[in-house]
């Protein structure tokens, strides 16, 4: 009888221990995405994955990149982004580096 | 009398001049502005003023804007007001098909073009090191040269595309021969243009940098000349009995124009 009641003990406390364990994980801040915090390639600037990106909607992006506006590196991250739904992110980036500015 | 009619009558006019210019200017720049902001948005990006601000500061971006805008009057399609979802995706698929037909291309023609410009700041770097002190203007001197080799190269990569094209062609079936000619001789006739065009624009550009550094030099030369004659006068009158040599020969570097590293950054074969 007092042996079903100390295991009884035990697996409420496993229980509660793991619940606390399972509850700081999901309270943790999820991981920021990689665009935001990896180090950019010296030819690639989250700016001018934004600008390659309104160029190849809206204007000429070999132009651009023949001027010099724009770097080929960065018009292949901003068509990566367009097809993967990122450039949300790299405005993001854009923000934060224009606020540090 | 007249002269003051005549003088007020250019001020009003050089003042509507100044005036008409200022809100064509800012007018574009708020095209430029709404293009980019409508871009981003039709891209399913929210950006801050801030930002939509600093994407379209650049000038060049009009011109990019502008090509555009162009070859859309050429092929007579609308100028793309509102812009369905429909149209942006096929516009977006052309693009990304243009580019990578010819990224790879680019992709070489930068990475050669910068790895003079590597060279170039290196070179600036090593003499600032040297003299112990980094010559005005040198840096920009090797973005300005780089800039200028890279839009050439470009053109050049976009001509030397489109002439290998030639043996693509000779392989299609003889009924599509004719038309796919036409249209590579068409955008040949282009790109040969745009070369034309780029390289007398950066020649001039060049040119006028080197008149300008010339012009520098020579006013550095002449100060420094001056600067030797004062002293080797004050040097004879306060000296008047000494029998030595007026200060010329190796005075305040008179002669060595020393410290010009920008021609490091004049792209070779430019």
């Amino acid at each position: 009888m007092r042996a079903r009641a100390s295991l009884a003990v035990a697996i409420a406390v496993a229980t509660a221990v793991s619940l606390a364990a399972c509850a700081e994980a999901t309270d943790a801040a999820p991981s920021p995405h990689p665009i935001l915090t990896s180090d950019l390639p010296s030819d690639v600037t989250a700016r001018g994955v934004l600008l390659a990106a309104v160029l190849l909607s809206e204007g000429d992006v070999e132009r651009a990149v023949a001027d010099g506006l724009v770097t080929p590196a960065e018009v292949d991250e901003a068509i990566r982004a367009i097809e993967r739904d990122e450039l949300d992110v790299w405005a993001q980036r854009a923000e934060s580096e224009l606020a540090e500015d | 009398m007249g002269d003051r009619r005549l003088i007020g009558f250019a001020a009003g006019t050089a003042a509507a001049v100044l005036l008409v210019g200022g809100i064509g200017t800012a007018a574009y720049a708020a095209d430029v502005r709404s293009t980019v902001e409508i871009a981003l948005a039709s891209l399913g990006v929210e950006a801050s003023d801030e930002l939509v601000d600093d994407l379209a500061e650049d000038e060049l971006l009009d011109d990019a804007l502008d090509d555009d805008a162009e070859a859309g009057d050429e092929s007579g399609e609308p100028g793309g007001d509102e812009g369905d979802d429909e149209s942006t995706d096929e516009e977006l698929e052309e693009s990304f098909l243009a580019w990578n037909e010819r990224a790879e291309l680019w992709r070489t023609a930068f990475a050669e073009v910068k790895t003079e410009f590597d060279a170039c700041r290196a070179e600036v770097d090593a003499a600032a090191a040297e003299s112990g002190e980094a010559a005005p203007g040198a840096k920009g001197d090797c973005a300005v040269a780089f800039s200028g080799t890279l839009q050439v190269a470009f053109a050049e990569t976009l001509v030397e595309f489109l002439q290998s094209q030639e043996a693509a062609i000779a392989a299609l079936p003889e009924d599509q021969r004719a038309a796919a000619q036409a249209e590579l001789d068409r955008r040949l006739d282009k790109a040969l243009t745009k070369l034309d065009r780029t390289s007398e624009r950066v020649e001039a550009r060049d040119a006028k940098r080197l008149e300008k550094a010339l012009e520098k030099l020579s006013g550095a030369d002449k100060s420094a000349t001056d600067d030797s004659a004062t002293e080797s006068d004050e040097t004879e009158t306060s000296t008047s009995g000494k029998p030595e040599k007026p200060a010329g020969s190796n005075g305040n570097g008179n002669g060595g124009g020393g410290g010009k590293p920008d021609h490091a950054g004049k792209p070779a074969g430019d």
